[in-house]
């Protein structure tokens, strides 16, 4: 199982770094863009004397933004991760050979996945960094958050393999992830308090899995959580990281009944 | 070892069906080399991706040692030209990652006894990118057989190769011992075997007495 898993990883990574200054250059530009964009507008906003908007407030804005930015390159990462993959592979006509060959799907997602883990731990650290200049946290909280990075990334995989499902089988479809996937981000809360919206959208948003990353990420770093909150958000985390690929590599396996289009 | 009964496949698009292959059935022994010889558009191709499990037949079924593919992966072994190979890594790279994929506790001993078989030595540490054709298509062999696989479905293995390089490859493949399906449509690929069918839009052809360059382009006008 390990074997064929570490196989998958090493392939990728070394396919990743046929071009490394490309690859490892593109790893903040996409994160940073949103992320300068609302400091901005938060820098603005507090220059004129406003003191709190829904918790944000002049002296927690950049950690809130830089914690935000942490999910949102996870986020931006994972997700068109098997598109672009899947995209390739059609292309080099190399994606059967895969699909034939006896491996456990689940292979395929985390070896994917984890390929990415080089691109994904300098952004952790170079965010961790900054954060960590601008609001000190706990080692205990930083090695709770990087955990729950993770979980969320792997939970984020799953849409990306639903996503790299249509890129096979039928690419009309896509854009319908990407709309759908537009709303998701939206409703995250990722750069902005969740106070903002209306009391029905709040509720919307409850539902969210990233929501829940995102703010369990940042109450441990403001070291503002207890056990019960905890546990809240950490639930619908891991039920989103179990659930997603779960229905990932269920459409993935029928790749082969729709057949591979456009190839 | 291989059966393929009533075996039918239909393409489906908006505008057309169209029927790729038409109640094949085929019985392969074991260690039995067997050639499929058809024009372009014969449904070829379509046959071993259906053999290899890359497709679901329409109708019909493919057997092997009467189970059903899916539980048979690993006997099989797949070509399909020079593709399914990435450019953008090199030979050895390639083969250790299939190696792996398939289980191969000892990749560096079979790469190496494979790269031998196949003259690949000199190149496996190179980008499969600046590979010449002939060479993809020997890699693209090694692909298939890395796992020692029992069964080789073979999709056009000598295209656009030159006489000599074709000939290499063909007599790789008669010493392999393994049951193998040849799919093409270049006559002297068939040399190797006396278990030759013509395959044309879809149906296996009746030849009567052995299939001559000539008789095989008379069954084909004859069925156009």
């Amino acid at each position: 199982m390990f074997e064929k898993l570490k196989a998958i990883i090493e392939k990728e990574i070394k396919l990743n770094f046929r071009y490394k200054f490309n690859y490892l250059g593109m790893s903040l530009s996409s994160s940073l863009r949103l992320m300068f964009f609302f400091l901005l507008i938060y820098f603005g906003i507090f220059s004129l004397g406003v003191r709190d908007i829904g918790g944000i407030s002049h002296n927690n804005y950049i950690p809130f933004l830089l914690l935000g930015g942490l999910i949102s390159s996870f986020l931006g990462f994972g997700y068109d991760l098997f598109n672009i993959k899947f995209q390739n592979e059609k292309y080099w006509q190399t994606i059967e050979a895969f699909l034939i060959a006896p491996v456990n799907k689940f292979n395929l997602l985390l070896g994917i996945g984890f390929s990415e883990i080089i691109r994904l731990t300098i952004i952790f650290l170079i965010i961790i960094l900054i954060t960590y200049l601008f609001l000190p946290a706990s080692i205990i909280s930083i090695l709770i958050i990087s955990i729950i990075s993770m979980i969320t990334y792997i939970g984020i995989l799953g849409i990306s393999l639903i996503k790299g499902f249509f890129r096979l089988t039928n690419e009309n479809y896509l854009f319908l992830i990407d709309y759908f996937f537009f709303i998701w981000i939206f409703f995250s809360c990722l750069y902005y308090p969740i106070t903002l919206f209306p009391d029905y959208i709040q509720k919307i948003i409850l539902l969210n899995p990233i929501y829940h990353s995102v703010t369990l990420i940042r109450e441990l770093w403001y070291g503002s959580i207890t056990s019960s909150i905890f546990i809240n958000h950490f639930l619908y985390i891991l039920g989103f990281s179990i659930i997603s690929p779960l229905i990932g590599i269920y459409l993935f396996n029928k790749t082969i009944n729709i057949g591979i289009k456009g190839y | 070892m291989i059966k393929i009964e009533n075996l039918t496949h239909v393409f489906r698009t908006k505008t057309i069906n169209f029927k790729v292959l038409d109640n094949i059935n085929l019985n392969i022994k074991k260690k039995e080399i067997f050639c499929l010889l058809g024009p372009n558009g014969a449904g070829k191709t379509t046959l071993l991706k259906l053999a290899s499990g890359l497709l679901n037949p329409t109708e019909g079924n493919i057997l092997i040692d009467n189970k059903p593919i899916q539980e048979n992966k690993e006997k099989i072994g797949l070509m399909l030209g020079n593709s399914l190979i990435y450019n953008r890594l090199t030979g050895y790279s390639n083969l250790k990652y299939f190696a792996k994929l398939y289980g191969i506790k000892d990749h560096r001993e079979r790469i190496q006894n494979i790269s031998d078989l196949l003259k690949l030595n000199n190149f496996l540490n190179n980008y499969v990118e600046i590979y010449s054709f002939g060479m993809k298509l020997k890699l693209a062999l090694a692909r298939a057989i890395i796992h020692d696989p029992e069964i080789l479905l073979l999709d056009e293995p000598t295209l656009g190769l030159d006489p000599i390089i074709s000939l290499e490859i063909i007599k790789i493949i008669q010493e392999m011992n393994k049951t193998i399906i040849i799919a093409t449509n270049k006559f002297e690929d068939t040399l190797i075997t006396q278990n030759i069918k013509i395959l044309n839009k879809g149906k296996l052809l009746n030849s009567m007495g052995k299939i001559t360059p000539d008789s095989y382009i008379r069954l084909i006008k004859e069925n156009v």
